[in-house]
């Protein structure tokens, strides 16, 4: 797996898990509002998770713009 | 919840069973398939995992929990799956899991009581749904309720807002931690009066500590820095919180991580390992208000109360005391464990042990020892399964195992009681004196909100119930008699009135309706009719250990509170009450009983209906 995938793999997988959804119905294009109960708070918990799991630091003028899980794989993937 | 990356490194770190590796592989890559496959694989994994790996089985439990949330797994089951693993973890993303679990696995309800309410500064979420999520672990029913953001002075100053309609139990202030020191918390006491006088509510200020953060730890002559600011504002608001009768909360703070970032981005003051440190110091003085607080401390002796085993290192070869780190650690460890002695804990030893090798200890290393033996309400030191060992114990003592708390440097032996008594409050810990302190203090299962005289007696007072139920007495009155008891029935005083609260409180098996009264709501009874109950026997003085209030009306005796101590059953004192307070009422009149089954009072229900007291109006002839 390249470093992109995994990053891909393991933002999926944490989304899902806060969301309390299968992973499947995660995709890149997938957004807050396509998403159920993604709020503000659950965006938190999101990143929290993210930093945690993948060992990096986002920046918070990153967190207000995320919208979609793919600005989430942006933040964590090398571009 | 941790990477594929961190948990393959523990798995490698550690002598792991290969079947067990392979279960959590397996499991993640479940976790890509569906939520059904998800759920059974980390239920293996929770299945193979080693007994004493509480933080990896409470991490493999919660995936199955969110599978199974996924999945449409019965709630009721899940609870009891989600409990385990909050039970058996502190790990912040565990908790943050949990927290959005409860919202799907609870029904929300609008009636739940009590209200717990939580307001300060920005942005709770977190707290809130930390301290959710504690009252769930610690198996409390209330409702935990914050207001919209920046709405808090407009909620509790204004009489006809949603907060004033909830009537809060208590309320809970967080102290602005990145904004002015102290001043809201000032502005807090001054607005939140009216809860205290009118509602019979506790309000509870959260005091974040005070930080050298922003401008710096340096003090030098021409200016005051902010530290020494926000000190002075404590020293205020500790004052001003004491002459209001407002808890503090002290915030231990220390966390690593950047919260003026999470300020800027969310407006939240705390990060999460702070939040959940906020949740449990909360939810442990909720548990005191609520009158849940543990009462027995069931302490191992060997590598937890002095470093070493009696029976191999003998007496002298013990690490406690000056000398080694270790040996001070514990010595540290057993100074906290007296105070809470002090405090009204009781205290018992089960220690797998000769006897023998445990008395040497007590009597050889008495100087380095802070715990004497009389210290101990009972020191069971057996090769018997410790469960088994504490059933007994608590069976004699009359307490349930619900108040008991369990320290043990073994994982081997938390696990046994965790599995065996699940009622059990198990504190998890490192193998060394630092951590299980440390452990306990977090934890603070023994809170209470205020310490009696009567609580420094309690050791005494159960020391002596133990030797009462070993000397048997066949016959009731003969006991009786031979305890040469003095029993005083008199209208309650003023100066009774901390004392009967806590009675009130804390009171489960013998108390007529399980309502919970303010400290207030006792004072305001003094003026009705109350009564209070001192005994003491041959054996000890047990202090107000019965109370009882009534309104008298024109026709009817209305008896709304009703509590005896489970210290003083079996010595019918009961029956004295009752006569007591025929004796104050005109024969005519008749006496109600407001009685309220509950989970915990049945020794009551029994002795209203041995007495042929009822709920109705009962002929007081």
């Amino acid at each position: 797996m390249s470093p992109t995938d995994h990053g891909t793999a393991e933002v999926r997988a944490i989304v899902a898990d806060v969301l309390l959804i299968d992973q499947h119905e995660v995709q890149l294009e997938s957004t807050m509002e396509t998403l159920p109960d993604w709020d503000s708070l659950a965006t938190v918990q999101i990143v929290m998770r993210v930093e945690s799991t993948l060992g990096v630091r986002l920046s918070y003028k990153d967190i207000a713009d995320i919208r979609s899980v793919q600005d989430l794989v942006n933040l964590v993937t090398p571009s | 919840l941790t990477s594929d990356f961190r948990s393959l490194d523990l798995l490698a770190s550690s002598e792991v069973p290969s079947n067990f590796i392979k279960a959590w592989i397996d499991a993640t890559h479940a976790d890509r398939e569906s939520s059904v496959a998800s759920r059974s694989a980390w239920l293996n994994v929770v299945a193979l995992a080693p007994d004493d790996w509480s933080d990896t089985v409470a991490i493999a439990q919660i995936r199955a929990v969110t599978a199974g949330v996924k999945s449409g797994v019965d709630p009721v089951q899940l609870r009891a799956e989600l409990r385990k693993s909050v039970l058996w973890s502190d790990e912040a993303d565990l908790w943050s899991q949990a927290s959005r679990i409860l919202k799907r696995i609870v029904e929300p309800t609008a009636e739940v009581e009590p209200v717990v309410a939580v307001v300060g500064e920005g942005n709770l979420d977190l707290i809130c749904d930390a301290l959710r999520v504690a009252f769930f672990r610690d198996g409390i029913e209330a409702r935990v309720w914050e207001p919209r953001f920046g709405e808090w002075r407009q909620q509790i100053s204004e009489p006809h807002s949603e907060l004033s309609e909830l009537r809060p139990s208590v309320l809970i202030f967080v102290g602005n931690a990145t904004g002015p020191y102290g001043s809201d918390g000032r502005e807090f006491i001054r607005f939140s009066q009216r809860f205290r006088s009118d509602q019979s509510c506790e309000t509870v200020i959260v005091l974040p500590p005070v930080t050298s953060t922003s401008e710096g730890a340096f003090i030098n002559n021409d200016l005051t820095p902010n530290t020494v600011r926000q000190a002075i504002e404590m020293q205020l608001l500790l004052e001003e919180a004491q002459s209001e009768s407002c808890l503090i909360l002290l915030e231990s703070g220390g966390s690593g991580s950047e919260t003026e970032r999470l300020w800027d981005t969310g407006k939240f003051a705390r990060d999460l390992i702070i939040s959940i440190q906020i949740a449990n110091g909360c939810s442990a003085l909720c548990r005191a208000l609520f009158g849940r607080s543990s009462k027995v401390l069931a302490v191992d002796l060997d590598n937890t109360m002095w470093g070493g085993v009696a029976g191999e290192d003998g007496a002298q070869g013990l690490q406690l005391g000056p000398g080694s780190a270790l040996g001070e650690g514990f010595q540290r460890l057993q100074k906290y464990v007296a105070s809470l002695m002090q405090r009204g804990v009781i205290l018992v030893a089960v220690s797998k042990n000769n006897p023998q090798d445990v008395e040497a200890v007590f009597d050889q290393r008495s100087s380095d020892m802070v715990l004497a033996k009389s210290d101990f309400v009972a020191i069971e030191a057996s090769w018997d399964n410790k469960p088994d060992v504490l059933k007994r114990l608590v069976q004699r003592l009359n307490v349930g195992l619900n108040s008991v708390v369990f320290l043990d440097d073994n994982p081997a032996e938390r696990h046994a009681m965790k599995q065996n008594c699940p009622e059990v409050l198990v504190i998890e810990c490192a193998p060394d004196p630092w951590s299980m302190l440390n452990a306990l203090v977090r934890r603070d299962p023994f809170a209470s909100v205020k310490v009696t005289s009567d609580d420094r007696l309690r050791t005494v007072s159960y020391q002596a119930r133990l030797a009462r139920s070993e000397s048997s007495v066949p016959d009731d009155s003969d006991y009786l008699a031979s305890l040469g008891m003095q029993v005083d029935i008199h209208p309650s005083t003023a100066s009774e009135v901390d004392r009967i609260t806590q009675l009130v409180n804390k009171t489960n098996q013998f108390n007529l309706n399980g309502v919970r009264r303010s400290r207030k709501e006792i004072e305001n009874n003094v003026a009705r009719l109350s009564l209070s109950l001192t005994v003491s026997d041959r054996y000890e003085n047990l202090g107000l250990v019965g109370y009882l209030c009534a309104d008298l009306d024109d026709q009817v005796v209305v008896v709304d509170t009703w509590v005896l101590s489970c210290r003083a059953f079996g010595r019918k004192l009961e029956d004295q009450m009752v006569e007591s307070l025929r004796s104050l009422v005109e024969p005519r009149k008749q006496i109600h009983f407001e009685v309220q089954q509950t989970d915990r009072n049945a020794p009551l229900i029994e002795a209203m209906a041995r007495l042929n007291l009822k709920s109705g109006p009962v002929n007081p002839g």
